[in-house]
C-alpha cells in the first residue's frame, strides 16, 4: 500500500536509496569537491560525535556488494563474511579515499583485523578502539571507557593537527542528537502506518545517514518525516514484522522478501535502524562521559556481555510496542555472539508467545535465497494462520 | 647425543594421572562439604578465589577431555539441538551440551558441581559468550576480567592505560569476594597460592627449556597431556612444584642418556592452534613416522607468570594477564613464535586450523608468509577441529602432512646428506 505515498516522498526514498548505491565512489567525489577529510567507522559503537567535533566526516563501512575476491586468502571462509566483505573492499582499492579507519572490537574477529589490515592495505589514521565488555555498571569500565575515548580524540587531535574543543564536541552531540530524534520520529510514523513503506525503505533511509553529514541527512529526513505524517494511517492485515541484525545492513534481496510474501515491517532492531539511534547522548554533562553513557547504558548488544540490559527482554518489548507478530532475526554465518545467545533470545521470545525466526545469511552466497524465501513464506503463512 | 629405541616407563605420566584424579577427588569431596565452586578460564585469577575458599572448575578441560575421549561429538549434537549453530566453538557446545544432556552425558568426568561463580578473562570473546551461557543455565553471577587486546602499534601511554583498567578490575573482585562470602579478604593465603604458583611456573619452565638438546627428551604431546596441566590447572598447590620437580629429574635423565622424545628425531616443529584432542594419537604417529617431532605449542605461549608477585598481588596478577597470546597483534605473535623457532631449532610449523575455533587461526595466513620470511621455516595447515569429530578427516590431515614432510625433506636435504 506504499502507493499512497506523494511524488515527492518517493522521490527523496528514492535518493536516500541512490546514496546507498556506489557509496565509496560518490564519496571519494565528495572528498575531491569538497577537500575535507572522511574518517570510515567499522560497525558498531563508534563515538562519531568526536571525528564530527574535528570537521573530518565520519561514515560507516557497510558491506557494498557480494564479492569477496581476495580477503578470503587472508581471512579463512569460517570467518564473518561482513568483515571479509569489508577488508575485501579495502584490498580492492575502495576504501583508498579515507584519511582513516576506526576499528571497534566486538567479537574476535574485529579484535584482531587492524593489526591484518594494515600489513596490507595503508591508513593514514587507524585507530583500534578497545570497547569495555561484562558488567558496564562497575566503574573500572566507565573509567576505562573515558580514557579510551578522550585517547581517541587527542590521537585525531594530534595526527590531524587540530583541537577539538568540548563547545565543537557538544555542538556535535547536538547534531547527532537532532538526527536520532528526528530518526524516532520517523519510526513512530512506521510503528503507526507501516504499510506506508517496503521493508527495505528504512533501511535505506539509515544506511544512507551513514554516508554522508548528518546536518544534510536531518534536512532530508525532516521532509521525508512531513510527507510521511501528511498521510493517514490505513487498515492493513497483512502480519506485521520486527527485524533484527547486528553489524550490517540485512542483504537487499532478503529483506525485499518480506514485501513479495505479503508482510509489513512495523519496527526494527537492526544496525542500519533503531540500534544506530537508539537513546540519545546527554548534551549537558562532561561530552566524554556522555558519550560513554550512551554505549553503557545504550542498546543491549551480545558483544557487550553486560546482564545489565537484557536483550531479550529489549526485543520481547519491542514486538509488543510495535504490535507486531512476529520476528525475524538475522544471523550472519559465523557470528559467534549472536550464535551463542539465539537459544536464550528464541527461548524468552517463545516464553513470552512471541513467534520468531532465524535466518541465516553470508555475504557472497546467493545460492541459498530460495531456501529463505520458502522459510519466509512458511513463517508468514504461520503468522497468517494459513 | 644418538636417540635411543626405548625409553623407560614415564613417571611424569603417572604422577601427572595422580594429581588429575586427586584434583577431581577434592571437587567431588568439596561438593559433599558444600563448598562453592568458581567456574574458571587459565586467564581467571584462580589464587584470589581460592583465598577465598572456592574451588576452581575448568569447563574448557571437560571439552578437552570428552574430546580425547571420543564423546565431544554426541555432546556437541546436543547443543545442536538447543538452538546452538553447528559453526560454534566445539568446545562450547561439547560443555554446553554436557549440561544440557545431565544424566545421561558420556562425559567420562561426570556432572561437574553447579558454579556458584563464573570468572572469565577475555583472552577469548567465546569463552565470554560460553561463559554467559552457563551462567544463565544455573542463574550464576559472572565476572569478565576484561583485557584489553594489544595491538602490534599500542602506544606506551595505552598500555598503561589498559594495566590501570585491569588492576582496578582485580580490585572489584576482591571487593566482590568479601560482600559474596561476607568475610575479609584473605590476603595472608594469597601470597602463599601466587608464591606456589610462580614458583610452580618457574620449574614449569625450566622443564620445558630441556626442548634445546638434540633429541629433545619431550614433546608438544607431551606439554598437552602432561606438563601444562599442574601449571595451569593446579595453580597455588604445593603438588603441582612437586611434580615439576619430578619432570626436572625425569626428562634431565633422558637428556643424559641421549633419549629423546621420538627414535628418530629428524624435524621439530612448532603446533599452533588447539589440536584435535581426539586424534592425538593418530597425528602423533603419523608425524614420528617421518621423524617429525612437535616440541612447541600455543599454551606455553599463553600466560607468563614469571611477573608474578606475591608481595604486590593486584598489579603483578594485573602485568600478568595483560600478557596473553590470544591478546597479541598478529607481529607480536609471530615474534613469540620467531623465538620458539631460534631457543629450540624448529623446522617447521604445523597450523590447526580448527573450523570452529576463530581465536587461534584469525591471521594465519600472514603468521605462515611472515614467519617463513623471518626464519626461512615452512609451515602447513591441517583442517581438522578440536572437538567435533564431523568436521575433521583422517585422510585430509594426512595428505597435508605428506606434502609437508616432502617440503621438509627438500628443505632440510643439505643437513642430512
Amino acid at each position: 500500500m506504499a502507493e499512497m505515498r506523494s511524488g515527492r516522498m518517493e522521490e527523496l526514498l528514492r535518493n536516500f536509496a541512490l546514496i546507498t548505491e556506489n557509496s565509496y565512489q560518490r564519496l571519494a567525489e565528495w572528498k575531491d569537491h569538497a577537500k575535507g577529510n572522511v574518517i570510515g567507522c567499522l560497525p558498531m559503537y563508534v563515538p562519531e560525535e568526536i571525528i564530527d567535533a574535528a570537521g573530518i566526516l565520519p561514515i560507516t563501512i557497510l558491506v557494498e556488494d557480494n564479492n569477496i575476491t581476495l580477503a578470503d586468502y587472508y581471512l579463512q571462509p569460517h570467518l564473518c563474511s561482513l568483515v571479509r566483505a569489508k577488508f575485501d573492499l579495502a584490498l580492492r582499492g575502495k576504501l583508498d579515499f579515507l584519511d582513516g579507519i576506526v576499528f571497534p572490537d566486538l567479537c574476535d574477529l574485529t579484535q584482531q583485523i587492524p593489526d591484518i589490515w594494515s600489513l596490507h592495505s595503508s591508513v593514514p589514521f587507524k585507530y583500534s578502539l578497545c570497547l569495555a565488555r561484562g558488567n558496564l555498571k562497575l566503574p573500572s569500565r566507565k573509567h576505562y571507557l573515558v580514557q579510551q575515548f578522550t585517547h581517541f580524540k587527542v590521537s585525531l587531535e594530534r595526527h590531524f593537527s587540530l583541537r577539538i574543543t568540548d563547545e565543537r564536541l557538544r555542538q556535535s552531540i547536538i547534531t547527532y542528537n537532532t538526527h536520532r530524534t528526528l530518526l524516532q520520529r520517523l519510526y513512530q510514523i512506521r510503528r503507526s502506518n507501516p504499510s506506508l513503506f517496503h521493508a527495505g525503505d528504512l533501511v535505506m533511509v539509515v544506511a544512507a545517514s551513514m554516508f554522508m553529514p548528518k546536518e544534510e541527512h536531518n534536512k532530508l529526513l525532516l521532509e521525508l518525516i512531513t510527507q510521511a505524517e501528511a498521510i493517514a494511517p490505513v487498515t492493513d492485515n497483512r502480519p506485521r514484522l520486527v527485524l533484527s541484525q547486528l553489524c550490517d545492513r540485512p542483504k537487499k534481496g532478503v529483506i525485499d522478501l518480506f514485501d513479495q510474501v505479503g508482510a509489513v515491517v512495523a519496527d526494527d532492531d537492526l544496525f542500519t535502524g533503531t540500534r544506530y539511534f537508539f537513546k540519545l547522548v546527554d548534551d549537558t554533562l562532561n561530552p566524554i562521559e556522555s558519550l560513554v553513557d550512551r554505549y553503557v547504558n545504550g542498546v543491549p548488544c551480545p558483544t557487550k556481555s553486560d546482564s545489565n540490559h537484557d536483550w531479550g527482554d529489549f526485543l520481547v518489548n519491542m514486538v509488543k510496542n510495535a504490535n507486531a507478530d512476529g520476528i525475524v532475526i538475522f544471523l550472519v554465518r559465523f557470528c559467534e555472539p549472536l550464535g551463542f545467545d539465539y537459544p536464550y533470545l528464541k527461548k524468552k521470545l517463545s516464553e513470552a508467545r512471541v513467534p520468531n525466526m532465524l535466518l541465516e545469511t553470508e555475504v557472497g552466497v546467493e545460492g541459498h535465497l530460495e531456501q529463505i524465501r520458502t522459510k519466509v513464506q512458511a513463517f508468514i503463512e504461520m503468522l497468517k494462520g494459513v | 647425543m644418538v636417540a635411543k629405541d626405548t625409553k623407560p616407563v614415564n613417571p611424569v605420566k603417572e604422577k601427572r594421572r595422580q594429581l588429575y584424579n586427586s584434583y577431581w577427588e577434592e571437587v567431588r569431596n568439596a561438593e559433599l562439604i558444600g563448598k562453592k565452586f568458581v567456574y574458571c578460564t587459565n586467564a581467571t585469577p584462580i589464587e584470589f578465589l581460592q583465598a577465598m575458599d572456592f574451588v576452581p572448575v575448568f569447563p574448557s578441560n571437560v571439552s578437552a577431555t570428552c574430546s580425547a575421549a571420543k564423546v565431544a561429538t554426541e555432546m556437541c549434537e546436543a547443543a545442536e539441538a538447543e538452538g546452538y549453530p553447528t559453526d560454534l566453538c566445539s568446545y562450547g557446545r561439547t560443555q554446553i551440551g554436557d549440561i544440557l544432556l545431565g544424566n545421561k552425558s558420556p562425559s567420562p568426568i561426570g556432572p561437574l558441581p553447579k558454579p556458584s561463580l563464573l570468572i572469565t578473562g577475555c583472552h577469548d570473546h567465546i569463552m565470554i559468550k560460553w561463559f554467559e551461557q552457563i551462567s544463565r543455565l544455573y542463574s550464576a553471577p559472572m565476572i569478565v576480567i576484561d583485557v584489553p587486546f594489544a595491538h602490534d602499534d599500542i602506544s606506551q601511554e595505552n598500555k598503561e592505560v589498559a594495566h590501570k583498567y585491569i588492576e582496578e578490575q582485580v580490585w572489584e573482585l576482591v571487593t566482590f569476594l568479601q560482600d559474596f562470602t561476607g568475610r575479609p579478604f584473605n590476603w595472608e593465603r594469597l601470597y602463599e597460592l601466587i608464591g606456589n604458583t610462580k614458583k610452580s611456573y618457574q620449574l614449569c619452565q625450566e622443564v620445558l627449556d630441556l626442548r634445546r638438546y638434540i633429541p629433545s627428551p619431550l614433546s608438544a604431546w607431551d606439554l598437552f597431556s602432561d606438563l601444562l596441566f599442574p601449571s595451569r590447572v593446579l595453580r597455588g598447590w604445593p603438588d603441582a612444584i612437586g611434580f615439576y620437580k619430578l619432570a626436572l629429574d625425569y626428562y634431565t635423565d633422558l637428556v643424559n642418556k641421549g633419549i629423546g622424545a621420538i627414535p628418530n628425531e629428524k624435524y621439530r616443529l612448532h603446533f599452533d592452534g588447539l589440536p584435535p584432542w581426539f586424534r592425538m594419537g593418530f597425528l602423533a604417529k603419523n608425524l614420528a613416522s617421518y621423524g617429525a617431532l612437535p616440541l612447541s605449542g600455543p599454551y606455553e605461549l599463553s600466560l607468563h607468570f614469571e611477573d608474578l608477585d606475591p608481595s604486590r598481588p593486584v598489579e603483578s596478577y594485573a602485568a600478568t594477564v595483560g600478557r596473553h597470546y590470544n591478546l597479541e597483534g598478529t607481529i607480536s605473535k609471530i615474534d613469540d613464535i620467531a623465538g620458539l623457532v631460534s631457543r629450540y631449532f624448529l623446522h617447521g610449523q604445523i597450523i590447526a586450523w580448527s573450523r570452529t575455533c576463530r581465536v587461534f587461526t584469525i591471521g594465519m595466513r600472514d603468521r605462515i608468509e611472515i614467519l617463513e620470511k623471518r626464519t626461512g621455516i615452512p609451515s602447513v595447515i591441517i583442517e581438522c577441529d578440536t572437538c567435533d569429530a564431523r568436521l575433521t578427516s583422517d585422510e585430509k590431515m594426512s595428505y597435508a602432512i605428506d606434502a609437508f614432510m616432502e617440503v621438509l625433506a627438500v628443505k632440510n636435504r643439505r643437513r642430512f646428506s
